[in-house]
């Protein structure tokens, strides 16, 4: 432009027309300054363009390193290459002189340096750790805030881990949050003043926030990753065979054990429809299909506890089956656990059967009962099922054994016709034992047979039945055995090849030998029959011993009995002389009381003879004679009222006119002693069922009794009340009492200690009141008086019942 | 003692007052009394009759008697306590124990008496007891 003007100004020193050459200078003076102006602005373009571009520029790496390190968060499931491929990045792409990522541990206060890229790369050692409490680094680390030094000679808190450090003269570290905790510092150093802007800062915090969630995310895949594996090695490790299936029933995962099951490798049958896999038997005979299909739809899980089915070699199976749906019911997984449970199922099955025997062998008490339910349990198919069974029991010697017992058939023919028509009535193991009916086993062949049977203990020790006897152990005698041992002297007689003996044991008594074979199906006999077979005859043994006890007990009962019927004859005899005492003394009393009558009417009539013509005499006499007679009929009427078996005719009465009657009869004895009756009578009293006679005669004896108490006169009360369970006549007298050492025997016939009566008059009370349903007491206090209280329940008496 | 110096021979002496003897006889039972005081009566005593122990005491102090037939079962008072009280008094009297029982023969009481004789229609024995009795306290009162 200089250059312009120039010319311009030498163009007009040249002779232009001077005014036009000023206007023209003027106009290109301006022209210069705005072309200047334009110059510097566009200069100043230029620069804000430019700043702009390496702005962009900058952003862009950012962004690429963010992307990058975005990225590297998708592709690195390991946290550790992850955070090495984002170092790397960051140091890459800002090209910072060195940046080191630590992560904290809190628990060691410590952070350790994870991985780093740049200057100090050989300087820093692998797995260097340092103190929370140091460093610019400690410091992000445990406020969580960015610090950012330009010159660290200024700051105190900048550390020097290693001597090259020295040369630091940069340094910025950004703390790596989730939430609120700090899991790592990025840090990055500069060996020039002043390399950071903040700028650096805010990208470095958009780093560490990516790195945050990246290593978040990292370590929780690490823990799925983890617990994935756990899982299936838990899996892979069960006992049980476990297999996993999606919703079109296609196997997703198996373990070793279902492998080996099925007989393939995992990745054979992966993928592959459980149809495929299992067997037909399982999925459709025993219904596992569908209920794997019901499972899937309805989301819960089902366990199937034993799941029956043929297995390939014809026996019966049983497995353990459970379903459990996997996830949501939309992805409609399902985990199958197969437990092969045969054995248990066997066991219970034996178990269960044992049981069963058992209760049957405890039923009976009859050794022969007992006998015949053994042989049935050994030969019966829902038990032992051998063909047949013998029971040989030793004779008192205990020299030889004896056939006792057998079931089962004596020829093929037999066999099969008795199998036969088992077979059409199926019958329990029950019904076949209370089928035991002695008289029909005594007319089969086989009982026939074994009836035959002798064995000698002393002959043959060395004998398989002789050891079986001695050792009371089981044994199985083979086919080749058979032949050879001496034992068994009716192998022919029983055309057996193989059989098994077992010794019927109670305690530690050996009762008999059990043997058992297969004479015609030919079936092995295996060591589980052998030890059914052993725990069953232990069973009967002590059910046999049981019994035999049981008889023994019986025996002594027996005599027991029989010594029981001696001491009641005995007692019996006893009670009969006891009785001959009271008739001898009965005959004492009589003889008195009838001797003195008799005496007198003889006298009379002696005298009668001696004097016949006295008329006047012999009228007076025989007076007297009747008289006397008519005492005698008195005393032996009290003692017909005894022991006469007549009971009571019975009917509604009121007590108290009984009780009147009866003072009105012993008025006469009233006159006999200075004693006045006193009577308080309830009116309100119920009526009861009672023969009026009787108790009015009962009642008499009382009041005669108590008026002899008296023979010095006093007070005789006769009472009458009602109380809760009868009516009740009380009398009492003021005599001397009764002594407390005959009070027992006051009722007792024929005791007195009265000089006059009979001692039959209590008693016949007494009586009387029995057949009522009645009592009678006595509450006597000596020098006082006695009270009788008499008692007649309401109930009305049984009919009949004397 | 009233009869002391006697012989023997006048014993058998009758309707001389002074002979005669007199017997007491206790006994409660009515129609008894009427019989062995007519009986005895006829043998030649003089029969005086007590109803009870009591009684018999009584008549014995009153009367003297040279022999008692005592009954034992009686009321009031009992013939073996009357046994007692009459020796008590006198002695010498011969007493015999006439009862329906047998079973006081054995009673220590009962010893006491000259004879035990159990009741019965004939009254033979009774009266050869009460004359061997009386014979005896006049030979003892010799």
């Amino acid at each position: 432009m200089d250059n312009a003007t120039d010319y311009v100004t030498e163009l007009g020193e040249s002779g232009i027309d001077p005014g036009a050459h000023a206007q023209l200078l003027d106009y290109l003076k301006q022209l210069e300054a705005n072309l200047e102006r334009r110059s510097e602005e566009l200069s100043a373009l230029q620069r804000r363009y430019k700043e702009l571009f390496e702005a962009e520029q900058k952003k862009t790496q950012e962004l690429a390193m963010l992307a990058e390190i975005g990225e590297g968060a998708l592709a690195h499931h390991n946290v550790d290459d992850y955070i090495h491929a984002a170092v790397t990045a960051m140091q890459r792409n800002f090209n910072y002189f060195d940046v080191a990522l630590f992560l904290v541990d809190q628990s060691a206060n410590e952070v350790a340096l994870q991985s780093q890229s740049g200057g100090y790369c050989r300087a820093a050692q692998e797995g260097y750790r340092q103190s929370l409490d140091v460093g610019i680094v400690g410091w992000a680390a445990t406020t969580g805030e960015a610090l950012l030094s330009n010159n660290v000679k200024e700051e105190p808190r900048f550390y020097c881990a290693f001597p090259e450090e020295q040369r630091t003269q940069s340094e910025l570290s950004v703390p790596i949050k989730i939430g609120n905790i700090v899991r790592g510092v990025i840090d990055v150093q500069s060996q020039k003043e002043n390399a950071f802007a903040s700028r650096d800062v805010s990208v470095l915090q958009t780093v560490a926030d990516q790195m945050a969630t990246a290593i978040e995310n990292a370590q929780l895949y690490e823990q799925m990753v983890l617990l994935k594996r756990f899982s299936e090695t838990i899996v892979a490790s069960l006992p049980s065979a476990v297999l996993v299936v999606d919703r079109e029933l296609r196997l997703v995962l198996a373990n070793r054990i279902f492998c080996e099951e099925v007989g393939s490798e995992e990745d054979e049958i992966r993928g592959q429809p459980l149809e495929s896999i299992l067997s037909p038997v399982l999925l459709h005979d025993a219904g596992l299909l569908d209920a794997i299909r019901q499972t899937i739809e309805s989301g819960q899980p089902l366990w199937l506890g034993d799941v029956a089915y043929l297995c390939g070699t014809g026996e019966e199976c049983v497995a353990d089956v459970r379903l459990t749906p996997l996830g949501t019911s939309n992805e409609g997984r399902l985990l199958i656990t197969i437990r092969d449970v045969t054995q248990r199922a066997r066991q219970i099955a034996q178990l269960s059967l044992l049981h069963d025997m058992g209760g049957l062998l405890q039923r009976s008490l009859d050794r022969d009962r007992l006998l015949y339910t053994l042989l049935t349990c050994i030969t019966a198919g829902p038990a032992l099922g051998f063909n047949r069974g013998f029971v040989l029991l030793p004779d008192e010697q205990g020299e030889n054994l004896r056939g006792e017992m057998a079931v089962g058939p004596v020829t093929v023919e037999e066999a099969h016709r008795i199998w036969a028509e088992v077979g059409k009535r199926h019958r329990g193991l029950q019904d076949l034992v209370e089928a035991f009916a002695p008289e029909q086993i005594e007319m089969t062949d086989i009982q026939r047979l074994v009836c035959g049977m002798r064995f000698s203990l002393k002959e043959s020790p060395s004998a398989i039945l002789s050891r079986v006897m001695r050792e009371s152990t089981t044994f199985r005698v083979a086919t080749d055995a058979v032949r050879r041992d001496l034992c068994y002297p009716y192998g022919d007689v029983l055309r057996t090849q193989e059989f098994a003996a077992a010794p019927l044991i109670a305690g530690s008594r050996i009762l008999g030998v059990v043997l058992a074979d297969n004479a015609f199906n030919q079936e092995p006999i295996v060591e589980e029959d052998l030890k059914l077979l052993t725990t069953l005859c232990n069973q009967a043994g002590l059910a046999i011993s049981n019994a035999i006890a049981h008889a023994q007990i019986e025996d002594h009962a027996d005599e027991l009995a029989k010594a029981y019927q001696r001491l009641r004859e005995a007692h019996q005899e006893l009670v009969r002389q006891e009785k001959l005492v009271t008739v001898g003394e009965m005959a004492a009393r009589v003889s008195h009381e009838i001797r003195n009558p008799l005496a007198t009417i003889g006298g009379f009539a002696r005298s009668m003879l001696k004097n016949p013509d006295d008329v006047s005499r012999v009228k007076s006499d025989a007076s007297i004679i009747v008289e006397e007679v008519e005492e005698l009929e008195g005393i032996l009427g009290n003692m017909l009222d005894l022991t006469r078996p007549s009971g009571p005719a019975c009917r509604l009465e009121n007590v108290n006119s009984i009780v009147e009657h009866a003072c009105l009869m012993a008025r006469s004895d009233f006159q006999k002693y200075p004693v006045s009756l006193v009577k308080q009578l309830d009116d309100y009293l119920p009526e009861v069922f009672v023969d009026a006679r009787q108790i009015q005669q009962g009642l008499l004896n009382v009041i005669r009794n108590g008026l002899q108490a008296m023979p010095e006169g006093g007070e005789l009360t006769v009472a009458t009340a009602s109380e809760e369970d009868g009516v009740v006549v009380s009398i009492t007298d003021h005599g001397e009492g009764i002594p407390p050492d005959v009070r027992d025997n006051i009722f007792t016939p024929f005791y007195t200690t009265k000089v006059q009566g009979t001692g039959l008059g209590l008693a016949v009370t007494r009586k009387i009141m029995d057949d009522h349903h009645g009592t009678i007491e006595a509450q006597s206090e000596e020098g006082v008086g006695t009270t009788f209280i008499l008692k007649v329940p309401y109930t009305q008496p049984v009919e009949g019942t004397p | 003692m009233q009869w002391s110096g006697r012989r023997v021979g006048d014993t058998y002496f009758k309707g001389d007052d002074a002979t005669v003897k007199t017997v007491l006889v206790v006994e409660d039972h009515k129609h008894e009394r009427i019989l062995y005081e007519r009986e005895l009566t006829a043998e030649g005593y003089r029969v005086i009759l007590a109803e009870n122990g009591r009684e018999a005491l009584q008549k014995t102090q009153e009367e003297r008697p040279d022999a008692v037939v005592l009954d034992i079962n009686m009321p009031q008072m009992d013939g073996l306590e009357a046994l007692g009280r009459i020796l008590e008094a006198h002695h010498k009297t011969p007493v015999i124990i006439n009862t329906a029982y047998s079973s006081y023969k054995g009673s220590f009481m009962s010893w006491a008496a000259d004879a035990y004789v159990i009741k019965s229609s004939d009254l033979t024995e009774l009266k050869d007891r009460l004359r061997e009795a009386l014979s005896r306290g006049e030979t003892e009162g010799v």
